[in-house]
């Protein structure tokens, strides 16, 4: 599958999925900037909200004047406000994630998905993109232009372009790391799209993700490959991160204990997100996006219906 | 148990290990990217690297090649049986050389391997072990192997040169036609044509003695005299040093150029009788002791009469011959040097030189007939060209004198017999001089002189007495005058040079008939009962023995000598051919599992493994 097809393949299978799906707006009150989403505070919807008592300064068109005339005080009608929440966008760029075309491809169907429920809900929405702790923005108009990673690919790798921070790098060369630290907006439906394969405590990620106001929902594109190891016998077993290469004997006792350790990997993910009251999901990387957003991702709440 | 006609062919056995490799190796590692390398490190962080070989995978292919592969070393090794009525006889003839001194472990271990190819070749087999030394008996025969290897280990090798055919001819003789002979020596130049041999030797940088002789001085003591010599190709530094005692010289540098030969002398200290001439040590130690006694010959005495100028002359003659002293006040002689008579000649019981009285005739003329000698020990080798006298005078010979020398018709010196001693075996003999002295040259002329001293000699030789010489290792070693030496008792002290306990052994009736020195380098004493007979030294003095040059390893093998033994003693495996067919099954069979079959269907239904894909 080449560069173009891959594109074409994630914007149409974004659309599809977000004519299905979005994210999950609904799960809770917002704030932000006046939109089509009810919000935290009192607004000028037509859904009322409270009374409280004027004060000089408030909108004398909203004073409740049969409450006026029954009692003598003036108080305000509040009316729920309508606001259009932000969403914040990480997608790990790690060389994992782009471990074979087919997680390519889906990585980018989600980047595209998130961007195309933010236009949809009328919510800003701000991407970054995370390789290890090297972070660089990128415009959602390259998301929706489907040019987010040549651009990214354009300006060179966080070393050579030296904004790579101490420490980014681990021994053995750059090896799998945890992207962030993140910066999230409070209040906004943070959204990180990452495969997770690094090794670490999931907590500093997950803390981060569930401070302040907010949703925060983990998107996990994972391979059925990578939920074992297909082969036998001598394995020269290249790092897709840092290209090290191991000599490895794969037999059936070792095959069996890796998959007991990946599944329990992603165990250990998702209780640590239960407990921070973060969504997750993971997302396979077989089949149709739409079809894979009905799975997990639906039954964990990471997505809701459009309709 | 089999024997195989065809030994090589059991090397088709290494074609195990070369299937079980290729099994091993036929599958190539695979190359394979991971996005999970934490978790792999994780659960095998000692595995940094893979086995190379990879696990053997059971197949019907692989195992039945495994399964052929003893099989066609079985067929190809061809394997016989001993036929129940087969034997042979192996002769091991091990070269006595002392030589092969250096390399006796070699030889051992060629001669026990000899016996271990040997062994099994026929159903009995009767084990000869004997050396190439013409004297000594065979160290074993019999057909306990495990006997004649000790036999083997009790070789001592201690010979000069010496010719290996004769040993070798009654080896092939006990052998048989259908038995095998080894020389075990260590220069392919002593093996005659025709001969299996095991060559054991080898090139060794060899500095040794090659011979020594101890004078006696004008001051009455010894000197010695030692040639040592440089065997090896190359420039050699040695020291040596005498120990005489239980005291040890001071050490003396000794440089030799390449083939040197070079003499090493000095004086035998003052009472000591038996001293060690010593070189710093090499591989070859036989040769690196000199063992040196102080000689003393028997005793002779004699009586001297006369003053004459032939008198004169016998005097200074015996005089200066070891061990003749003359007779003093009480002294009984045993030899007598008189001009006498023939009548006083004839009744002179003892022996002697005698001349006659001086020839009174006026005008004798001189005798031109030539000097023609007896074949007699007496005058061997002397020249007696330059004679000239008057011709045979004085005595006439007798029946029972023995001729020396003849002029003309005439025995111009001969010996006679006296009658024996009481108490004696055998009596004196008296060499008769007939001939004028005074008008001959005899006093003047080598070969008189030299066998009036012979004469001397011999008779101090065979007076009952003991002495102390130096010998040759193996050399002759004098024993006359001593005739009860034939009945028995007689023995003999050896300590090596090296050191060690004296051995004492008794000397076997074959010995007896010719005894000889130790062949090893050391000290000696004979003795008849209580009687010391002789005290000697043995020297190693065959230089061609500390001459390693020519040493080296080799095999001399018969053609065919091997087949032929095995094709006589044995019987051919009878299921050769059911073998050969199952062979043939089994490649065939082989060939069909890996999928060779005409139809191209993998016939054994094996399923081969993918190839990994190159995902995670």
């Amino acid at each position: 599958m080449n560069a173009d097809a891959a594109s074409f393949s994630a914007r149409r299978g974004a659309l599809a999925a977000a004519a299905r799906w979005r994210l999950p707006f609904s799960r809770q009150a917002w704030r932000g900037l006046a939109g089509n989403w009810l919000g935290a505070g009192a607004g000028s919807s037509l859904d009322f909200q409270d009374h409280r008592t004027y004060v000089p300064g408030d909108d004398p068109r909203h004073i409740h004047w049969q409450a006026f005339a029954r009692t003598g005080a003036l108080t305000m009608k509040l009316y729920r406000a309508e606001v259009a929440p932000f969403v914040d966008v990480a997608v790990d760029v790690s060389a994992s994630m782009a471990l074979t075309p087919a997680k390519l491809a889906r990585t980018d169907e989600l980047v595209a998905f998130c961007v195309e429920c933010a236009d949809r809900a009328g919510a800003p929405v701000r991407l970054h993109a995370a390789h290890g702790r090297t972070l660089r923005a990128m415009a959602p108009d390259e998301v929706r232009a489907e040019r987010w990673r040549e651009r990214m690919n354009a300006g060179g790798s966080a070393a050579e372009r030296g904004d790579e921070k101490p420490g980014a790098t681990k021994a053995g060369g750059n090896a799998a790391v945890a992207p962030g630290p993140l910066p999230w907006r409070p209040g906004a439906l943070k959204v990180l799209i990452s495969d997770l394969l690094f090794p670490g405590d999931p907590a500093p990620l997950l803390v981060a993700l569930a401070a302040g106001a907010g949703i925060g929902v983990v998107l996990a594109p994972g391979l059925a490959e990578e939920a074992g190891l297909p082969w036998r016998g001598n394995i020269e077993l290249t790092d897709c991160e840092n290209g090290v290469v191991r000599r490895q004997r794969v037999d059936e006792p070792l095959a069996t204990r890796y998959a007991a350790a990946y599944a329990r990997h992603f165990a250990l993910w998702r209780e640590a997100c239960r407990k921070r009251g973060v969504l997750f999901a993971r997302v396979p990387c077989e089949g149709l996006l739409m079809n894979a957003l009905a799975g997990e991702p639906f039954a964990a709440g990471a997505v809701e219906a459009g309709l | 148990m089999p024997i195989f006609g065809n030994p090589a062919g059991l090397w088709a056995l290494l074609g195990v290990p070369a299937i079980l490799a290729i099994h091993f190796l036929q599958q190539r590692a695979k190359i394979a990217r991971t996005s999970t390398w934490f978790l792999i490190e994780k659960l095998a962080p000692d595995s940094a690297r893979g086995r190379t070989w990879d696990r053997l995978r059971s197949s019907r292919a692989l195992w039945l090649q495994l399964l052929s592969m003893p099989i066609a070393a079985w067929v190809l090794a061809e394997p016989r049986w001993v036929r129940a009525e087969s034997a042979q006889t192996v002769a091991v003839v091990l070269d006595a050389s002392a030589s092969m001194e250096a390399f006796r472990g070699d030889a051992i271990a060629a001669a026990d391997r000899e016996m271990v190819l040997a062994e099994g070749l026929a159903a009995r087999t009767t084990w000869v072990v004997m050396t190439t030394d013409p004297r000594a008996p065979a160290l074993y025969r019999g057909t306990e192997r495990e006997a004649a290897t000790a036999a083997v280990a009790r070789w001592q090798p201690e010979l000069g040169q010496h010719d290996p055919g004769p040993a070798l001819r009654l080896a092939h003789g006990l052998a048989g036609a259908s038995g095998r002979t080894l020389l075990i020596t260590d220069t392919r130049t002593k093996v005659p044509a025709g001969q299996r041999a095991a060559g054991v030797g080898r090139p060794i940088e060899n500095v040794g003695f090659a011979g020594a002789s101890i004078t006696r001085d004008e001051g009455g003591g010894h000197t010695w005299r030692a040639l040592v010599k440089n065997n090896a190709g190359t420039a050699q530094h040695r020291t040596w040093h005498l120990e005489a005692a239980g005291t040890k010289s001071a050490e003396q540098p000794l440089d030799l150029a390449p083939g040197a030969l070079t003499e090493i002398s000095a004086r035998l200290p003052d009472g000591v009788d038996a001293a060690t001439v010593v070189l710093s040590p090499d591989e070859f130690a036989a040769d690196d002791r000199l063992p040196l006694v102080r000689p003393r010959p028997k005793p002779l005495v004699v009586q001297l009469d006369g003053d004459d100028g032939a008198a004169e002359f016998f005097r200074k003659l015996a005089g200066n011959v070891d061990g003749v002293a003359f007779a003093g006040a009480g002294v009984p002689a045993t030899l007598r040097l008189a001009r006498l008579s023939a009548d006083e000649a004839a009744r002179e019981p003892r022996g002697g030189v005698f001349w006659p009285q001086a020839d009174q005739r006026a005008q004798a003329s001189l005798l031109t007939d030539p000097v023609t000698p007896e074949r007699d020990p007496l005058v061997a080798g002397l020249n007696w060209q330059g004679w000239f006298g008057t011709g045979p005078y004085g005595y006439a010979a007798a029946p029972g004198d023995t001729p020396l020398l003849w002029q003309g018709r005439w025995p111009l010196v001969f010996l006679r017999a006296t009658s024996p001693a009481p108490g004696r075996a055998e009596g004196g003999r008296k060499l008769m001089l007939a001939f004028d002295w005074a008008t001959s040259n005899a006093s003047r002329l080598p070969a008189a002189v030299l066998l009036v001293r012979r004469f001397l000699e011999a008779e101090r030789d065979r007076q009952h007495a003991p002495y102390t010489a130096n010998f040759d290792c193996n050399g002759i070693v004098d024993l006359q005058g001593n005739p009860a030496v034939s009945a028995g008792g007689l023995t003999r002290t050896f300590q090596s040079a090296a050191g060690g306990e004296p051995v004492v052994e008794p000397v076997g009736a074959g010995e007896r008939a010719e005894l000889r020195a130790p062949g090893r380098a050391g000290f000696f004493t004979l003795k008849q009962g209580d009687e010391l007979l002789v005290r000697g030294a043995a020297q190693f003095a065959d230089a061609r023995q500390g001459d390693f040059h020519a040493a080296e390893k080799f095999f001399i093998e018969l053609p065919g000598e091997r087949q032929t033994a095995i094709e006589r003693n044995t019987r051919a495996d009878p299921f050769a051919a059911w073998w050969l067919l199952a062979l043939v099954a089994l490649g065939f069979g082989s060939w069909w599992t890996r999928g060779g079959s005409p139809r191209g269907s993998p016939a054994s239904g094996e399923q081969r493994e993918p190839e990994a894909r190159v995902t995670a």
